[in-house]
């Protein structure tokens, strides 16, 4: 009678095309169907780092932080976020949950921005490399 | 009046899952029509919301997800915490009434107060446990009601996951059908072992002193390491005294007591319904307010007589 995982996703999808108004703005927009698909790889993310999620407040939270970055058009805006999203879950595993999300996302934009020029393999395999090995050196 | 048996003729079949008592009254609701599919998945969907909440009040605002383990059990904290809600209804139509309003925000506050009510009157129990428990030096008693039943009262985590209990409940009760979790089954536990202290206050202290040692003696054990029921063993004397036409609060028993027993049972045409007479009179002599509680176990106790007496081994049943 009752799939945690089903609710979850109701939830979240509702939650999600919300955000449309919001980064139209910006000129970005998801589909019911984009919005389906990053909730799948969101999910698939959980199940992989062990996690459980209600909701959608992650992926509004990288949509709202992302949607002003210039490396990010409507044309790679679902895979980007697709990319942006499983990076974080596997950050927040590494990190031995150190970090809040809020600071996590925060640092992500920073790099993604910057150092990282938009490219996600820096920015997972470099830059937040090393904050990953400084965390896992002081903890 | 008229109106009270009409409302009670609504839900007559229905029996709730003592696991998941909220989930079965919406089962049964939607089974008779009584709400639609899409009235439960809005349920379903404030249940979600109310999760979600928990879990960033749970990471301090920190993450808005947790690790598997954790978010199940405070899935399962909610739920638990609605099934408070409903549970604490005396009248199953006020509590199908309730439901019927949808207000799940509500019935989770409200089931958070419950459980907060039900703590502070535990907190009572257990200090009537403490002062009134018996002076038996027996581990896994003392250290039950000090430090396993402390440890519950100290961690007990009402708002987040009041279904998990930490502790350690190693000492056995004459009857437990274990089927509570969370504060039910502690309050069950703490509960029921005051009745049975009760029960065994009936009888003189150095006697019950004697009668463990005894009893440990035949098992080859010191007293402190029993993981035996006292109010069982007393009790076991008892029905003996009882067909030896004794005074019921003697516990003392002589080999050929044993010998004058297995005679008495041989002899009588059926000898369970002759245990079980003495059974009921010994308690009916001690403490009649516990017979429906002793009644339960008695089940249990019958197996352990019918292999006993079956076997000839009627001085391992009784102690000498």
């Amino acid at each position: 009678m009752f799939s945690l995982e089903l609710l979850s996703q109701k939830l979240a999808l509702d939650e999600i095309l919300e955000l449309n108004d919001l980064s139209g703005l910006f000129g970005l927009k998801l589909t019911p169907q984009d919005a389906l698909a990053l909730i799948e790889s969101r999910n698939q993310a959980l199940i992989s780092h062990g996690r459980i999620e209600i909701g959608s407040a992650t992926i509004g939270k990288i949509i709202e932080a992302f949607l002003d970055s210039p490396y990010i058009q409507q044309a790679n805006y679902v895979a980007t976020l697709d990319e942006l999203i499983e990076t974080f879950y596997y950050m927040k595993n590494e990190m031995f949950e150190v970090i809040s999300d809020d600071d996590l996302i925060e640092l992500m934009v920073k790099y993604f921005n910057g150092k990282s020029g938009g490219s996600i393999e820096l920015l997972r395999d470099r830059d937040l490399e090393k904050v990953l090995r400084y965390i896992h050196k002081k903890f | 009046m008229i109106h009270t048996l009409a409302k009670h003729s609504l839900y007559t079949d229905f029996i709730p899952d003592i696991e998941k008592w909220t989930f079965s009254m919406l089962e049964y609701s939607l089974k008779n029509g009584m709400i639609t599919p899409k009235q439960v998945e809005l349920i379903q969907l404030d249940i979600m919301k109310i999760m979600s909440e928990n879990v960033l009040k749970y990471t301090q605002g920190k993450s808005a997800s947790v690790k598997t383990d954790v978010g199940i059990d405070l899935y399962n904290g909610v739920v638990y915490t609605l099934d408070a809600y409903f549970r604490s209804f005396n009248d199953m139509n006020d509590a199908f009434e309730k439901l019927m309003t949808f207000e799940v925000s509500r019935f989770y506050q409200t089931g958070q107060n419950c459980i907060k009510a039900k703590m502070a009157h535990l907190e009572l129990s257990y200090k009537y446990l403490k002062s009134m428990h018996l002076a038996l030096a027996i581990d896994a008693y003392i250290d039950t009601i000090y430090n396993g039943l402390e440890l519950f009262f100290k961690n007990y985590d009402y708002e987040f996951m009041p279904n998990l209990t930490s502790g350690m409940i190693d000492y056995p009760l004459f009857y437990d059908p274990m089927k509570e979790i969370g504060i039910w089954y502690v309050e069950y536990y703490i509960k029921t072992l005051n009745l049975e202290n009760d029960f065994c206050h009936n009888y003189d202290e150095n006697d019950i002193l004697s009668i463990v040692a005894l009893y440990a003696r035949n098992y080859d054990m010191a007293p402190e390491n029993l993981i035996n029921n006292v109010s069982e063993i007393l009790l076991k004397q008892s029905i003996a005294s009882t067909l030896l036409e004794r005074a019921v609060r003697n516990l003392f028993l002589k080999p050929s007591d044993i010998k004058l027993l297995h005679e008495k049972f041989k002899a009588h045409p059926d000898p369970e319904a002759l245990f079980a007479d003495a059974f009921y009179e010994a308690i009916d002599t001690l403490m009649p307010s516990a017979k429906s509680y002793f009644r339960r176990g008695f089940p249990s106790l019958l197996t352990q007589f019918k292999l006993a007496f079956a076997s000839e081994n009627l001085a391992h049943f009784f102690t000498l």
